[in-house]
């Protein structure tokens, strides 16, 4: 089920109108607030819903297994590393807070600069290697699998 | 409202959908090409585009190979057998051989990969899929193509691939708009990866009625005439989640890609051959 805006949590920021994958969260041009505009292509992804830095957004359940009176809330937090979700369920009783990390590693530091680093050789270029194999395909512990050093030939046709 | 029209030239590696596939593309072709210029045009904003935009809880495919569990024709016989036959074996191995080295990559970048405490080995769901805490997973493969892209261009919808007047059989780059402002995008560009959402169930030898993937790929090169390899599946998912596959396929694995298959785009491309 869609997204749908608390008007007034949004001030206008425009964050989940850069984030949606569909590109329906949109700012109304009378109340400068955002809004779904195309429901039902809304793919419940929670990009907006994490982006919103006011909270502002919720998802809706679906009517079948969720109706009124449930509620699936959502915090992200870059620095800390984690996302953490609260889940009410509708009878009222069970209420269940999740936590989870979302990256070991600092943001942007971990990934390297591919240009900087010793270019490819010839050989490499040749051979069926991707970047950093074979080394990080069995962390040094022996080549790229190949038909032949897996003791294996090509057949022709379809056979089982 | 007069609509621009907006050029950029003298592209050496132009991707069109930067989903899991593309960003790993870019961050490929950045090494084996570290002074080419790579620009991204993606339909939505490569922080969150593609089918793994909400995160995923698994990778659908890991061999295991260094921790003695699979090897690649165990993956390809499993395929082919789910597939009664169905299937391209070379891509599949293909495929297979060099998954594990894009995980290992990605436990590197910060994506938190859960370990079975008794053994050491990722944390396996069933034979092939392995346990991750996955909601951030494109904004990390995200954040190595943004690093390696010499541009991204968000919210350019790709239409046409465009071929080259001059030389018979040579691919000359892309044209789009833009989602938000309805500009005219031109894209120059020696080399294309068209990364764009693959194509399942094409033909339907086991499931009916399913089919989450966009297409799209499939949609832009046949186009040009070119083959599609293989429409049935997604090699990389054994899960029963048959899906993406197209003529890049032979390349991509789940997010790390290289250059499309030679022979499945045309002869000149400076493609590596597999
Ligand atoms: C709900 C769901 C859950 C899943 N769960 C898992 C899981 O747990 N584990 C797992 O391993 N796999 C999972 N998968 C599968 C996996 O996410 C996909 O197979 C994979 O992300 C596909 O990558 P891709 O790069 O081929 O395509 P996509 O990620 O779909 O990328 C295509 C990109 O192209 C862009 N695009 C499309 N058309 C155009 C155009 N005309 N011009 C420009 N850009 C365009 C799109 O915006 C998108 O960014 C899941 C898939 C779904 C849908
Ligand atoms: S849940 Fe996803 S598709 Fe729906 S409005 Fe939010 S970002 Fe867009
Ligand atoms: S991100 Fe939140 S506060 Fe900002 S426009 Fe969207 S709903 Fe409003």
């Amino acid at each position: 089920m869609p997204t749908f805006v608390y008007m007034t949590r949004c001030d206008g920021c425009g964050h989940c109108v850069d984030i949606c994958p569909s590109d329906i969260m949109h700012i109304d041009k009378v109340t400068r607030r955002a809004y779904n505009i195309e429901p039902n292509m809304c793919w419940e992804c929670y990009s907006c819903v994490k982006a919103c830095p006011h909270q502002a957004i919720d998802v809706r359940g679906y009517a079948d297994f969720a109706p009124l009176g449930h509620s699936v809330r959502v915090k992200r937090d870059e620095e800390k590393g984690v996302i953490a979700w609260r889940i009410k369920f509708r009878n009222g009783q069970k209420d269940m807070d999740l936590l989870a990390p979302i990256t070991t590693k600092p943001w942007g530091t971990c990934i390297p600069q591919l240009r900087d680093v010793p270019a490819p050789s010839k050989e490499e270029r040749d051979s069926e290697l991707l970047f950093n194999e074979p080394k990080y395909l069995r962390l040094d512990d022996g080549g790229l699998n190949t038909l032949k050093s897996n003791g294996l030939k090509l057949k022709e046709g379809v056979y089982y | 409202m007069a609509y621009e029209t907006i050029v950029e030239d003298n592209i050496d590696i132009l991707v069109c959908g930067a989903g899991l596939g593309g960003t790993g593309a870019a961050w490929e072709a950045r090494y084996w090409g570290q002074d080419k210029k790579i620009v991204i045009a993606e339909k939505a904003n490569i922080d969150r585009s593609g089918a793994v935009a909400q995160g995923l809880y698994a990778i659908n495919c890991y061999m295991g190979t260094r921790f003695g569990e699979n090897n690649p024709e165990d993956h390809v016989r499993y395929a082919r057998i789910d597939l009664m036959g169905m299937v391209r074996e070379d891509l599949a191995f293909d495929m297979a051989r060099h998954v594990d080295s894009a995980v290992h990559q990605f436990e590197e970048w910060g994506l938190p990969l859960m370990r079975d405490p008794k053994t050491g080995a990722y944390q396996r769901e069933g034979r092939w899929q392995i346990m991750i805490h996955g909601e951030s997973y494109k904004p990390i493969v995200a954040e190595a193509a943004k690093k390696s892209a010499d541009k991204v261009f968000n919210r350019i919808c790709v239409t046409h691939l465009l071929m080259d007047e001059s030389k018979e059989n040579r691919i000359a780059g892309a044209v789009g708009f833009n989602v938000r402002t309805g500009n005219y995008h031109v894209f120059k560009s020696k080399t294309v990866i068209v990364a764009a959402g693959g194509a399942s169930n094409i033909y339907k030898p086991r499931s009916v009625g399913e089919g989450a993937r966009s297409r799209v790929v499939c949609a832009l090169v046949i186009r040009l005439g070119l083959r599609v390899a293989d429409q049935r599946r997604r090699q990389d998912d054994p899960d029963g989640e048959p899906h993406r596959t197209g003529p890049v396929q032979g390349r991509l694995r789940s997010g790390g890609c290289i250059l499309p298959a030679p022979q499945d785009l045309h002869p000149e491309l400076p493609g590596r051959r597999v």
